[in-house]
């Protein structure tokens, strides 16, 4: 057994103790507290009060939460959306309503069962533990044993928690308290932790795949046979296993999650863990397409919880409306109109399914008796509870655009009527979740996948086995996708409140692999923007402590980073571009600077707001570098299949350009490039994510050539130049193609004599044919046919192909299919793609020097002739080590084309010198005719 | 023994040399501790700059450093270079038996291969060392890591302060404020109508440093600027009933002054004992889990639950504590070094170092028992290992007569007839005289009182009050708990057997059952014969023959030896609070790294030493904390324990730290738990019934988990770290 579960077991501990200990401190809203400026003013805005009733309230999120246990354990449901709305009404969707309920009834139940609590029989043990003390008594003695509570108020104080009108107007005791915050955190631990356990165990093995994992099955002994790759390997898997606990140290410790889960109290990691564990479903291959089923199953459940995940909403509509047209694994048929449709019928059956189960109960349940029973008034006043429209743009200071414009040289809301303000705000929403649903719809569809092996000729001559690589990039796009359609929501949405950062900030506290600064400067400001929030909780001191928690674990994970892998180095370097070193620094500055001011002035008196106000303007400005930041990274992920995509698919083409036409998306363009330089620093990754910055940059170096041709997309005038440089073998051939033995040739005719090579025409035609990129459309979509190409999961993509063998771009279609076929065909009949993906080039070949060089030289000259155990020799190998593999397929084709070239080379000398025997006996044979024929004429003559 | 050297590779790779002890082979000892070393060498080479080249064994097999192990020297050795030349002409035989290890520095290139496997355990394990994101690579402890781990701990404490807080925190809040407003001359007598509780009775220094922490300019400070409110420096009354509970200021006042001031002083003395014991002794090895050490010392939860929930400031005392035994250990490294090479005459200066950092440990040790008389217990080891160290100097004797002159001799070894031992008044006199100004010192200003003696007599009663019983109400987990667990089931027994046994039978046990309670006075003799014999006595020799012998390592042992006697004073002790168990677990926790043995010694010493401390905290507000604190912490030492002694024996079995006993008694100990905190009290305490029945039953458990501790530590020191040096 390995002690890694130990680690583990720790380092989820301490993530729960973080929570306990921030539990000690005052939830929102404790004794009435509103905050130190405001004492008698009435509560502040939250997103739970309902306008109108500003006047006679309690307390804060947590009294609302304790009201909603009570109303939903002892009312009928029918009244839940209806009971007493001015005192903090239900205004949740339904799940959040039953979760109430379940635990208002446990505490109910053990409260009214203790008064006539005699044995044990209770089902509930754990929970009565918790009230089983009551309240320390005053011991007076100095032995604090003397205080051990013999209190029987404990588990009857839990029934008043949950009394109906009784425990109004803050029913506050700390065996309440006490339940309240186990309930937050024993829901908190079953989804959130579950989740983000799912989605670390596998972003982190993904790390282990690309970087060479060793933990799969290959014995070290075989990974030694290539020298090159043995330390790469060896000490970026046990980097791989320092990753997991660092990640989940970094996703489980966010301060900003735990401080209003468990200071502020909501139950906002409910809903996040299901959305979590709902894009850990969708983005799993599944060609019968159930995974995906049961991800949006999760996903409306977490929709049910809180009406908020609707940021999300869009990012996850965009992505499994294009799984419906994904061409999935062993599924040779292609799409069909059909297949999508059922598809994308299941899903919304399922939804549907699942908010009528959640729903059905508010329609049952009749407010004034129909005939049909059916009540629709009870689902609109749920809607209307959950969507009040009325309540104004924004609540409070928030970090978006509407409150930043709002301050008075802007002053929006004094200039567009207010009837306009909720179609502007959907207008500019619209326009920024746009581009994130487009790439995650052909994220979605399969067509943008991120080919990781598309990095140069490192990925042919690894040593690794290659394995279905980029089997993650579904879901760090679908990642990236949701935190910039949620960050847009957050941005220019109607009626938002603070507390929506935690929505963006669930999906990228997972990304630490992909981009670890960018996740830390946005952990940090995201907390950070919470502060006014938290002042009026008290809760600055857990707010500094978990702070500074976080900063030195990401702290110590850097220098860990920095002592274990030589690669920082080159990563520092690559990063090294100077608007991106500055811009976080910038922005720390500016936080600290803030929180100096805040501390040491105090705002002036005709400014009260001053600091709430700036909080919010930099917020904005923060929050706006972060969604361009995640947009970029979107972008960056997929940007060098979007051309491919153009190709492939004419269609996609026409789309691109009409949505471009769309004015906002060029701007948004325009400000994208413009940033995109000064975001790349702190997207890049700091820690030991090389084999990412490799891929980044090949992939920028590509978007730059592609952009060079419009209109042919990445047939660009360099790859035409490459494409014409002629092939080993073709050269051979041209060599060849001069006459070896030039004996004769003394009259024109005996040029005949030699050999032509027809295959260096393509070398000398410049024909048009190719370098529009026509002869390959058809050769690529020969090559998709037969499965080659297209295939989502194991990244073969054309651009990859054509990189490495550009000479692909000008050989006749039935030429490479064919050579093709015999590849797919080679290691011992497998219809496998294993021989091209590891090297692409083979494809150049003609099928008849490759069928030479596998079946006849390498076993010939390897295997004592025996052709199978060499196919088979060759396809262990490719298991093993395909380096290797290539090696010996390469060096089979090679030779067999030597040996081919120079028997034929042979062969023509003996029939260049059998011609020119033959000539010079025709011609000895022409002149002795002739000299018969003068002879003859003279002896005619003569005779 | 055993070298391991690797010359430059390349431009960007250091040399390397780890050198390695191992004990020699005679079965007797055969432990296979040593494993561990070659482990924790693995480990060094794994976070030195040698790993980009792949893991141990592939370095180990793609021939780039040589790793050689003999048990013998080996033949070739006329190519190497001199250092093992010279060994090998005249001393041979002495390498060989001491098994003191050789660095050699082969040229680059010249490897030595030999298989050598002790019998029944492997040299190099199979498996790649676990990397992972603790362990390996601050192996080396960086300040700057320290400092982020304090600051992750200060972060942690400092959210605990609107948690639990017993009375120990009013005793704290009132000795504060009586230092504050009280004359000097009634510190001691401030007992207003004989009813309080909150009594000064800890040693002059403690009360001086209240004292200072009620007037200094950082406090006025507060008060002036109304943070503080005067409220919390005035006395309490006498029954708290009626008192407001103290403001949120004032809470955070008084942690403050244990995170800021208490723990500052434990994570210095955390600090300086570490890099004490990464420079302590012949084998670098220890450095590879130098961070482990510092980490799980400041991080132990039961200085968490005691000092920053229950309120105490033990960090404090036991960083002065840490503070005197890493400088003993630097003192003891500095002699090791003068001695082995075995030339007394030039290592003058060493000696003046190493007498610089006796005496300075000597110093500390005199100043925390004049803050706290607990320590107490500890005074005789120190006593008689400077008294044998310190006070003795080795004289190389030309003729005899300064022999029979001398009082007392030592004649160490056949091998140093020339190296006398000699007491030393000049350096008994210093050591005396600065041990006896740093306990005293506190002491004068109340001796130049009216009364004295009156003074010193009341000092004397709050610091011993016999009067308080055998064992605290809650029974620390010791020898008595035993004894009185045995003796109630014995009168229960007895009151509930029917008259089988004839009545002059009966009528005996009635006399003796229950058992007595040892007065006092037998307790201290008994606390004394538990500490001679081994402790003490050993003490003495060992410190005596560390000046002329090459020892194994006489910081090691010293450190043992604390383990032992503050494990034996809680054992015997009287009126001994669970608390104490932290003298113990504390300095073991500078050790828990060197071997396997000692690693599971630590790992069940805090299991249930850290055990006895969680019913403290009684709340049910702080049962989940408490319990995950214990969890998490232990999950995390097992796991870092487990890595650092990773071995494998071969196939897929590998040699484990944690065994089958270990993880029985923490079912068990679970079972406690839940029962004292879950069931007793939703279905005893509502009818009152068994009222102290979980506490008995934790403290009974851990008693016998902490008794075999014990036993296990002294085994440990005599034969984990005296023997070796005995020969």
């Amino acid at each position: 057994m390995s002690p890694l579960p130990l680690l583990h077991a720790s380092i989820i501990s301490f993530a729960i103790l973080l929570r306990i200990m921030v539990g000690y401190h005052p939830h929102s809203g404790q004794d009435d507290y509103q905050g130190p400026t405001r004492q008698d003013s009435p509560p502040r805005d939250d997103p739970s009060s309902s306008s109108a009733s500003r006047v006679g309230k309690y307390g804060g999120d947590y009294e609302a939460q304790r009201h909603w246990m009570e109303i939903t354990t002892h009312l009928p449901m029918s009244e839940w959306y209806y009971h007493d709305l001015e005192y903090w009404g239900l205004d949740y969707p339904p799940l959040t309503a039953y979760h109430g309920r379940l635990f208002g009834w446990i505490a109910h139940a053990a409260g009214s069962s203790y008064g006539s609590f005699v044995g044990g029989n209770d089902d509930d043990a754990s929970m009565r533990a918790r009230g089983g003390r009551g309240e320390e008594e005053c011991g007076g003695g100095g032995l604090n044993h003397a205080c051990r509570a013999s209190g029987n108020g404990g588990l009857a104080s839990l029934g008043d928690l949950v009394a109906l009108h009784t425990s109004r107007w803050g029913y506050e005791d700390t065996v309440g308290k006490m339940y309240m915050r186990f309930t937050v955190l024993i829901s908190d631990v079953l989804v959130y932790f579950t989740a983000v356990w799912v989605l670390v165990s596998r972003l982190a093995s993904e790390e282990a795949y690309e970087d060479g994992g060793m933990e799969e099955g290959v014995p070290p002994d075989e990974r030694r046979d290539d020298d090159a790759n043995v330390r790469t390997s060896s000490s970026s898997s046990t980097r791989v296993m320092g990753r997991r606990p660092h990640l989940l140290l970094v996703a489980l410790c966010q301060p900003a999650i735990v401080l209003i889960d468990h200071g502020h109290f909501q139950y906002n990691t409910v809903s996040l863990g299901l959305a979590l564990w709902s894009f850990h479903y969708m983005t799993l291959a599944d060609p019968s397409f159930v995974r995906p089923i049961v991800g949006s199953v999760f996903f409306a459940l977490a929709l049910n919880f809180k009406q908020m995940e609707l940021y999300h909403a869009p990012a996850v509509f965009a992505y499994l409306l294009g799984r419906c047209f994904r061409h999935d694994d062993g599924d040779r048929r292609g799409i069909t109109l059909g297949r999508t449709l059922a598809r994308f019928s299941a899903l919304g059956m399922t939804v549907a399914l699942t908010f009528a189960t959640l729903w059905l109960p508010f329609a049952m349940y009749p407010g004034n008796d129909d005939a049909t029973g059916f009540n629709v008034d009870g689902l609109v006043q749920v809607l209307t509870r959950l969507f009040p429209f009325q309540r104004g743009i924004f609540e409070g200071k928030v970090a978006n655009i509407w409150c930043a414009m709002s301050v008075r040289p802007f002053s929006i809301r004094d200039r567009i009527p207010p009837t306009l303000l909720p179609l502007a705000a959907l207008v500019m929403t619209l326009a920024l979740i746009s581009p994130p649903c487009w790439i995650l719809f052909r994220v979605g569809r399969g067509d943008l996948l991120d080919p990781s092996g598309a990095d140069d000729e490192m990925s042919s001559r690894s040593s690794q086995p290659r394995r279905p690589k980029g089997r993650n990039d579904d879901i760090i796009a679908l990642l990236w996708g949701s935190a910039s359609t949620s960050l847009a929501f957050f941005l220019a949405s109607y009626q938002v409140h603070e507390k929506g950062i935690l929505i963006p900030l669930a999906p990228i506290s997972m990304l630490m692999v992909d981009a670890p600064r960018f996740v830390v400067y946005f952990s940090v400001v995201a907390t950070w923007s919470l502060w006014p929030l938290l002042v009026i909780d008290r809760l600055t001191d857990a707010y500094v402590c978990c702070l500074l928690i976080f900063l030195c674990i990401d702290g110590m994970a850097r220098i860990e980073a920095s002592e274990s892998s030589s690669y920082e180095k080159e990563v520092d370097i690559f990063s090294d571009v100077y608007i991106t070193r500055y811009a976080p620094t910038f922005s720390w500055i500016l936080i600290i600077l803030l929180h100096l001011l805040d501390l040491m002035f105090s705002p002036p008196h005709n400014l009260p707001d001053l600091f709430p106000v700036l909080w919010s303007l930099v917020g904005c400005g923060l929050f706006c570098v972060a969604y361009l930041g995640t947009l970029w990274a979107m972008v960056k992920r997929t940007s060098s299949n979007k051309c491919q995509g153009k190709i492939q698919q004419p269609r996609a083409k026409r789309k691109i350009s009409s949505t471009s036409s769309i004015p906002v998306m060029s701007i948004l363009g325009v400000l994208l490039v413009s940033c995109s330089r000064e975001i790349e620093g702190f997207l890049s990754p700091s820690t030991c994510c090389q084999k990412n910055i490799r891929i980044v940059s090949h992939h920028i170096k590509l978007r730059e050539s592609s952009t060079r041709h419009d209109i042919d997309g990445f047939i660009t005038q360099d790859l035409v130049n490459r494409a014409l440089r002629p092939l080993e073998w073709e050269r051979r051939n041209a060599r060849e193609a001069e006459p070896v033995l030039n004996l004769s040739a003394r009259d024109s005719d005996t040029s005949s004599l030699a050999v032509r090579a027809d295959e260096v025409k393509y070398l000398m035609k410049d024909d048009t044919n190719w370098t529009s990129g026509h002869l390959w459309q058809v050769t690529e979509q020969h090559l998709t046919d037969m499965g080659i190409l297209s295939r989502s999961e194991t990244t073969l993509s054309p651009v990859h192909v054509l990189t490495i063998a550009p000479q692909l771009l000008r050989m006749p279609t039935s030429q490479v299919v064919d050579a093709a076929r015999l590849l797919m065909s080679y290691p011992c009949g497998a219809n496998s793609t294993a021989v091209i993906e590891g090297d692409p080039s083979l494809l150049t070949y003609l099928a008849d020097d490759l069928q030479y060089g596998l079946e006849e030289y390498l076993p010939n000259m390897m295997f004592l002739g025996n052709r199978t155990h060499a196919a088979q020799m060759i396809q262990t190998q490719l298991k093993l080590s395909p380096a290797f593999a290539l090696r010996l397929i390469k060096m089979g084709v090679d030779g067999g084309l030597e040996e081919r070239s120079v028997s034929r080379a042979l062969g023509n000398a003996g029939k260049a010198s059998g011609k020119a025997v033959e000539g010079v006996v025709g011609e000895m044979g022409r002149s002795l005719m002739e000299w018969k024929r003068k002879k003859g004429g003279k002896g005619s003559l003569g005779g | 023994m055993i070298y391991f050297s690797m010359g430059p590779l390349g431009a960007d790779s250091e040399e390397l040399h780890i050198q390695l002890t191992l004990p020699p082979m005679k079965p007797r000892f055969r432990d296979f501790s040593y494993i561990s070393d070659i482990n924790s060498c693995l480990y060094r080479i794994k976070s030195s700059s040698w790993a980009k080249f792949g893991t141990v064994d592939e370095l180990l097999t793609r021939g780039i450093c040589g790793v050689g192990a003999f048990e013998e020297a080996p033949a070739r050795r006329s190519a190497t270079p001199q250092g093992l030349e010279a060994r090998s002409n005249g001393e041979k035989s002495r390498a060989d038996d001491d098994g003191t290890a050789q660095m050699v520095k082969l040229d680059d290139g010249e490897m030595m291969m030999t298989n050598w496997r002790p019998a029944g355990g492997p040299v190099v394990s199979n498996t790649p060392i676990v990397n992972t994101f603790f362990l390996t690579s601050p192996s080396s402890l960086s300040p700057k890591s320290a400092l982020l781990t304090f600051l992750i701990l200060t972060c942690v404490k400092w959210l605990l302060v609107p948690s639990y807080r017993s009375t120990d925190f009013d005793v704290h809040r009132n000795w504060l404020a009586l230092t504050r407003h009280v004359d000097l001359s009634n510190w001691y007598f401030d007992d207003i109508n004989g009813t309080t509780v909150h009594t000064l009775d800890y040693p002059p220094l403690f009360a001086f440093f209240e004292y200072a922490l009620g007037n200094n300019p950082v406090t006025s400070r507060m008060l002036d600027n109304g943070w503080l409110d005067e409220r919390c420096l005035e006395s309490l009354p006498d029954s708290l009933c009626n008192d407001p509970p103290p403001s949120d200021e004032c809470v955070k006042f008084q942690r403050g002054t244990v995170i800021f001031v208490g723990d500052v002083i434990f994570f210095v003395g955390s600090y300086l004992a570490t890099k004490a014991m990464s420079t302590l002794g012949e084998d670098g090895c220890e450095r590879a889990s130098s961070y482990f050490t510092f980490v799980s010392l400041v991080s132990n939860p039961g200085l968490i639950m005691l000092d920053h929930v229950h309120f105490q400031y033990n960090g404090m005392l036991l960083g002065v504590l840490l503070i005197s035994i890493s400088c003993m250990v630097r003192g003891a490294a500095e002699a090791s070094s003068s001695s082995s090479s075995s030339s007394s005459s030039s290592s003058s200066l060493q000696t003046t170092d190493r007498r610089r950092w006796e005496l300075l440990s000597a110093a500390t040790f005199a100043g925390l028992l004049a803050m706290k008389h607990l320590y107490l217990t500890l005074a005789p080891l120190y006593l008689f290992y400077l008294l044998g160290r310190h006070c003795f100097v080795v004289v190389t004797v030309e003729d005899t007569r300064d022999v029979n002159n001398s009082n007392d001799n030592y004649k160490s070894d056949e091998r140093t007839t020339s190296e006398l031992l000699r007491f030393s008044w000049s350096r008994l006199l210093p050591l005396a005289g600065v041990s006896l100004l740093c306990f005293s010192g506190p002491f004068v200003p109340f001796l130049i009182q009216l009364n004295p003696g009156g003074q010193m007599r009341q000092i004397l009663k709050r610091l011993f009050p016999f009067g308080r019983g055998l064992v605290h109400d809650y029974w620390a987990a010791n020898v008595w708990a035993l004894y009185l667990f045995v003796s109630k089931i014995a009168t229960l027994v007895l009151r509930k057997a029917p008259m089988i046994m004839s009545g002059s039978i009966r009528g005996c046990l009635e006399y003796v059952i229950p058992f007595p309670e040892p007065p006092p006075r037998l307790i201290a003799l008994l606390l004394l014969i538990g500490l001679w014999p081994s402790g003490i006595n050993m003490a003495w020799k060992v410190g005596r023959w560390s000046l002329t012998k090459p020892l194994c390592n006489p910081g090691k042992f010293f450190i043992h030896a604390t383990v032992f006697c503050s494990m034996s004073s809680f054992m015997l002790g009287y009126h001994v609070h669970e608390k104490a168990i932290m003298t113990a677990i504390v300095p073991m926790t500078l050790l828990a790294s060197n071997t396997r043995h000692m690693a599971r010694l630590f790992i069940r010493t805090c299991m249930f030493g850290l055990f006895g401390i969680l019913p403290l905290l009684f709340r049910a507000e702080e049962l989940l904390f408490k319990a995950t604190l214990y969890i998490g912490w232990m999950c995390g030492v097992i796991f870092a324990l487990e890595t650092i002694h990773l071995d494998n024996v071969g196939g897929n079995r590998r040699r484990t730290v944690l065994t089958t006993v270990d993880i029985a008694s923490f079912v068990i100990l679970a079972c406690a738990l839940i029962f004292m905190d879950i069931v007793h009290p939703l279905i005893f305490v509502p009818s009152g019934m068994l009222e102290f029945l979980p506490l008995l039953i934790t403290s009974v458990v851990c008693a016998v988990g902490l008794v075999w501790c014990w036993l296990e530590s002294y085994r440990l020191m005599i034969f984990g770290s005296v023997r070796i040096a005995w020969r």
